[in-house]
């Protein structure tokens, strides 16, 4: 059956699906959203131009580009503190900034392993997609094309 | 087959199934213009963008305006970005789409040869050309091409000959004793394949022929330095000249055939 535009603007006023995660090392509960469209769009932006500043900078220095992790960046955007029962959430509060990334960076892994599982499912997002060596949504501009 | 698979490339509308929504959505391919007006969209509204205009009924009618992108960005990532993702897996979006392209075109020569048709017939969508065209006539061209070849190949070729003659004609011998060849100014010659095929089941007579005729077509417009195995081409193809040339070198391994003879520039 096709989908009509009317089931497109029924999801448009959909308020925020969250889900509530007990993470012990976190201390207690923490929410994890499902982001919209546009929130997913300006994540995988962001991604693709902090990891352009990294090549520039790389480049400047002579080194390498370390490819920056997209998972602890997923997550930034999409811990919530958890809804109260029943509570509908229109507007979304963010746990963290994007400037705590390096507080993620240093929490264990297997401690983020059900909040990342989770904000992936909520977002369709596959492991590949969280690869900044192969962006799965977009270049931040047109690639140039090089020469044959 | 090659020819079949290309003929059957276009790929007007395709549809993609949206379990989050119970259903299935039509998506119409995106025209060059709107390729161009997605890079200047706001990066928070590329996926929303992309599915108000890939979207359709299924007459093949928008279901959406420009005016609709902006509540559209407001839905689930999870749908939105879902069928973005698919639109510009299809029309090319994707960050490795030029490369995959590109590679195509240096690698795949039936479907460089499909962009030089177009080129030469004045058709924008070497698609488009090549669904409207038989087999046949797909393989008219191309051996026509191996006959009278045109682009920007040949032009460079022609060119190294001439800057060739200039250098030799100018060349001091005592400081450079061996002679200028056309691809010293020609440098993508360095790039071009070996072009006598492998053998290759698939590929019929006809196609060997013209793979023979278009080296022979090289060697005489004086490409030399090209490694060729004159054993490995059938006596029944090959010129009086060259015929000679293989009995006079009496190789049995890959050689490097001298610039153009008189005699070889003289086989019709």
């Amino acid at each position: 059956m096709a989908v009509t535009k009317a089931a497109f603007e029924a999801l448009a006023k959909k308020p925020y699906t969250i889900t509530t995660l007990d993470v012990p090392a976190l201390g207690g509960p923490v929410g994890v959203a499902q982001l919209k469209g546009r929130e997913l769009d300006a994540l995988f932006a962001w991604a693709n131009r902090q990891q352009e500043a990294e090549q520039r900078k790389a480049k400047a220095d002579g080194r390498r580009p370390r490819q920056l992790t997209m998972r602890s960046r997923l997550l930034v955007r999409t811990l919530v503190p958890p809804p109260a029962d029943g509570e509908v959430v229109t507007v979304l509060t963010r746990l963290l900034d994007d400037t705590d990334i390096a507080l993620l960076d240093e929490i264990p892994v297997r401690d983020l392993k059900p909040l990342l599982d989770e904000a992936q499912r909520l977002n369709y997002l596959k492991d590949d997609d969280l690869k900044d060596d192969d962006p799965a949504l977009e270049p931040a501009d047109e690639p140039e094309t090089a020469e044959v | 087959m090659e020819l079949t698979r290309q003929a059957s490339r276009s790929a007007p509308v395709t549809e993609m199934a949206l379990p989050a929504l119970a259903g299935s959505v039509a998506l119409r391919p995106l025209t060059g213009a709107d390729r161009l007006a997605y890079w200047r969209v706001d990066a928070e509204l590329r996926s929303a963008w992309l599915v108000m205009r890939a979207a359709t009924e299924a007459d093949g009618t928008p279901i959406f305006h420009e005016d609709d992108v902006a509540w559209l960005a407001e839905c689930e990532g999870a749908v939105v970005c879902q069928i973005a993702a698919h639109v510009r897996r299809v029309n090319g979006l994707t960050g490795d789409a030029p490369r995959r392209v590109l590679e195509r075109l240096a690698d795949d020569d039936e479907f460089r040869f499909a962009y030089r048709l177009a080129l030469a017939l004045g058709a924008p969508d070497a698609d488009v050309l090549l669904s409207s065209m038989s087999s046949t006539a797909f393989l008219g061209w191309r051996m026509f091409f191996v006959l009278e070849p045109w682009g920007c190949h040949v032009e460079d070729e022609r060119f190294g000959i001439l800057t060739a003659l200039l250098g030799n004609c100018n060349r001091d011998s005592k400081k450079r004793p061996e002679a200028f060849l056309a691809k010293d100014f020609y440098p993508r010659l360095d790039q071009a394949r070996q072009v006598l095929p492998d053998e290759d089941p698939d590929l019929d007579r006809e196609a060997r022929l013209a793979e023979f005729l278009l080296h022979d077509m090289k060697l005489r417009a004086g490409a030399a330095g090209l490694a060729v195995d004159l054993n490995d081409v059938p006596a029944l193809f090959l010129s009086p000249a060259h015929r000679a040339a293989r009995e006079a070198l009496a190789v049995d391994s890959p050689a490097t055939v001298p610039s153009a003879t008189p005699e070889a520039a003289s086989w019709p």
